[in-house]
């Protein structure tokens, strides 16, 4: 039987597969993996950088996680609890900005 | 028990091309392997595949009424049928069989298209009226049993599956991509559509009326315009001020003994069969209960069945042993694992007729081969219990949730469902408030508790190809217009097992998992929890007595307390599962989704999506449910598509009846 819960059975956080040019900015990459990830291709839903990904069903909590794991190996970067919040991760626009600030602090 | 199908010609005489009744009959031959019937005049067709189960020597059909003036094909039960008759007697009807299917037509005869209001049972049936010229149709409450329509050059067809319409010579529906949008946010098609482009379902709880001036509006598409439905039962619930009432111990306790009775009529009049009965044993408390009752009240040697998993995730063995020791039954359990699941999944999907997005019903497939193997036509089960008496977590959710509503600032508040979903405290809190918090501004929306849900489910229709404009809309908008007028006046959690009935139930555990997987291997499924004298007196409880705080059927345990062991019902609810898309990692998986999942021209779904979706399976990153409804939707889904379109008359080339298997019966 479904319920609507979130599956946060644990789950594997290797990023596996392509390779992506170096010189891509931040924002092409996070959308990237966004369409290709989440959407398997299709951009229709994503409409802007600053839609909410969790509202309008692109991501569910695991896949809060799956974009936690792809920060962290493709930038680089640590994501501590706290910062695990919709102000962080919940738009491109929103990812873009935590990204700079975190690589900046770095 | 049985499968039936038939043609009507709309206008003009009846057009019957070449090896029709051989088609349209043979590809439900697993409904009813023992006997093929057909009947015609000159405007009608009726078939006929009978699984023989009551009245084995007298109940062939089709069957007349008096004087061969009404012709009925009969896919089902009525239980009530001895006291129905004697009824009927005492009207001045004669009777020349003992079979169920000639008190229908008497009914018919009696008491018009009212007469479904008289059956206790599960049922879909055709009559032909000849004197009025006019095909009546029904369909029981519940929808346990499949009744479909199309119209297709100026004829009426209709069959307990698709298959059979499809078998008609010419008659080559596609896949809907509006259609599959439904099923890909609902997990199933709101009744009247299917997956396919002109297909049809008599909704549950309907009768249907098709002649050729039928009068009065056309129904909205995808109905044929030709038929006349009537809404005769819905599930039913007390307004919202009485449901919320208290109820003290001792009216509590006469209200368990309510049900209990009731439970035990529903029960034992489902054992009435002129072959043995057994039942299926999940280990959780409704399957227990079926079978606690069906030895308590009868005399009966009861053999259970059961479904046993190597991955000790899924497994539930322990308390279906504990179970059939308790009561003493002759127990026997099929072990699948995930090569099982996906050995038998096309089969699966070709008896399931739309896209599955759990693999579910794959070992319920493996459970109705191994009663069938050890001689069974027909079982009990608990299907049904958690509907009624608001057994699932999404009652629990939405009770949450409306609670959270009143305050939904309060951290609290929404902690509660941690309570539900203990694996969510892994969760990032902040996302968890703002997934189910979605729609808490509108808590008095209709579909306010299946909002979370479907949204999750929803991502599934990014992996179809063509234009899903507004089709979703489209959905909902038949969904609210369904909706009894009562609905407006329920609580939030009655509103919540009428869409879960309305829906899940009918369009998804009643047949993906229910119907088709049982009659896949001709066996019949009896649910004593779907009688609706049960149903209805569930329906005038209060949901405190269901639901109480946050402990799920909880009138029913009171109910049944006597009859099972502590451990069965105090154990917690384990959602029956299986393995998903890890079920297809082997090589007879593998194989299958090289064979289908690949690029296709032409296809409804998206083949570069689709590849986006094998990649992440690949590298073993298909980890959350939503991941798995898509690859287990989209490898469905291309089964389908491919076995009821270029590969169907292969498919069936084997199942065609030889012209001398159908017995012609009358004229």
């Amino acid at each position: 039987m479904p319920g609507a819960a979130i599956d946060t059975k644990p789950t594997n956080l290797t990023r596996g597969g392509q390779e992506e040019p170096e010189n891509m900015d931040v924002r092409d990459k996070v959308r990237d993996y966004i369409i290709e990830n989440f959407l398997f291709g299709d951009d229709a839903p994503l409409t802007s950088d600053t839609i909410s990904l969790l509202d309008d069903g692109i991501i569910d909590s695991v896949g809060v996680m799956e974009l936690v794991a792809f920060l962290e190996q493709d930038f680089g970067i640590g994501v501590d609890d706290d910062e695990l919040v919709p102000d962080n991760f919940d738009s491109v626009a929103n990812l873009v900005a935590f990204v700079g600030r975190k690589t900046a602090a770095a | 028990m049985c499968g039936i199908c038939g043609v009507l010609a709309l206008d003009g005489p009846l057009q019957l091309p070449d090896l029709t009744p051989e088609r349209m009959i043979g590809v439900l031959r697993h409904r009813g392997p023992d006997e093929f019937g057909a009947w015609r005049d000159e405007r009608v067709f009726l078939g006929h595949a009978r699984l023989s189960i009551i009245d084995l020597a007298a109940g062939q059909q089709p069957m007349a009424g008096v004087e061969g003036k009404c012709w009925i094909t009969f896919n089902g039960e009525i239980f009530n049928y001895i006291e129905l008759a004697e009824q009927l007697q005492a009207l001045g009807h004669v009777f020349t069989t003992h079979s169920d299917t000639e008190v229908i037509v008497r009914a018919y005869e009696q008491w018009g298209d009212a007469c479904v209001e008289h059956f206790n049972g599960q049922f879909a049936f055709a009559i032909w009226d000849r004197p009025r010229q006019r095909l009546f149709l029904a369909r029981d409450r519940f929808g346990i049993r499949p009744l479909f329509l199309a119209e297709h050059r100026g004829q009426l067809l209709f069959a307990s599956e698709m298959k059979s319409l499809r078998a008609f010579p010419g008659f080559a529906p596609a896949l809907d991509t509006a259609a599959l949008t439904e099923v890909a946010t609902f997990w199933t098609n709101i009744a009247p559509a299917t997956p396919f482009a002109g297909v049809s379902q008599l909704p549950p709880g309907h009768t249907a009326v098709v002649q050729r001036d039928p009068g009065g509006s056309a129904p909205e598409a995808p109905l044929p315009a030709s038929v006349r439905i009537r809404r005769y039962w819905h599930p039913n619930f007390l307004p919202a001020d009485e449901d919320r009432r208290r109820v003290d111990p001792v009216e509590a306790e006469k209200m368990a003994q309510q049900v209990r009775e009731k439970l035990v009529a529903a029960a034992t009049i489902r054992l009435r069969a002129d072959v043995p009965v057994g039942a299926y044993l999940s280990g959780g408390l409704d399957s227990s209960t079926t079978a606690a009752l069906i030895h308590r009240y009868t005399d009966h040697r009861l053999k259970t069945f059961s479904v046993g998993f190597d991955d000790p995730r899924f497994d539930e063995t322990d308390w279906q042993l504990a179970m059939a020791a308790h009561i003493g039954t002759d127990h026997v359990t099929v072990k699948v694992d995930g090569a099982a699941i996906a050995g038998r999944f096309r089969d699966v999907v070709w008896h399931s007729e739309t896209p599955i997005l759990r693999t579910a019903p794959a070992p319920l497939h493996a459970l109705s081969a191994l009663a069938r193997s050890e001689g069974f036509k027909v079982v009990l089960t608990g299907e049904g219990a958690d509907e009624v008496f608001a057994g699932y977590n999404i009652f629990r959710e939405a009770k949450v949730r409306y609670f959270w509503s009143r305050d939904p600032a309060s951290e609290a508040r929404a902690a509660l469902l941690t309570r539900l979903y203990p694996y969510l405290s892994q969760s990032p809190p902040a996302f968890l408030r703002k997934f189910y918090g979605q729609g808490l501004d509108r808590p008095d929306d209709p579909l306010f508790s299946h909002g979370p849900r479907w949204q999750n489910t929803r991502a599934v229709a990014g992996l179809l190809a063509g234009d899903r404009t507004g089709a979703e809309e489209r959905a909902v908008q038949r969904l609210l217009a369904s909706l009894p007028a009562e609905f407006a006046g329920w609580g939030v959690v009655s509103r919540a097992q009428y869409l879960e009935m309305t829906t899940f139930l009918a369009g998804y555990l009643l047949s993906s998992q229910g119907d088709r997987m049982l009659m896949g291997n001709s066996v019949e499924g009896r649910f004593p929890f779907l009688d609706h004298e049960l149903a209805e007196l569930a329906g005038t409880l209060p949901a405190s007595v269901k639901l109480q705080s946050l402990v799920e059927k909880s009138i029913l345990k009171d109910s049944v307390a006597d009859l099972l062991p502590g451990t069965i019902l105090q154990r917690p609810k384990q959602p029956y599962r299986a393995p998903d898309a890890a079920s297809f990692t082997g090589e007879a998986g593998r194989t299958l989704v090289r064979e289908f999942m690949g690029e296709q021209p032409d296809s409804v779904w998206h083949s570069g999506r689709l590849a986006a979706l094998l990649r992440k399976w690949e590298h073993g990153r298909l980890t959350s449910v939503r991941d798995n409804m898509a690859f287990v939707g989209a490898l469905s889904g291309r089964l389908l598509e491919h076995d009821f379109g270029p590969g169907f008359e292969a498919r069936i080339t084997p199942l065609v009846l030889e012209p001398d298997a159908i017995a012609w019966r009358g004229n």
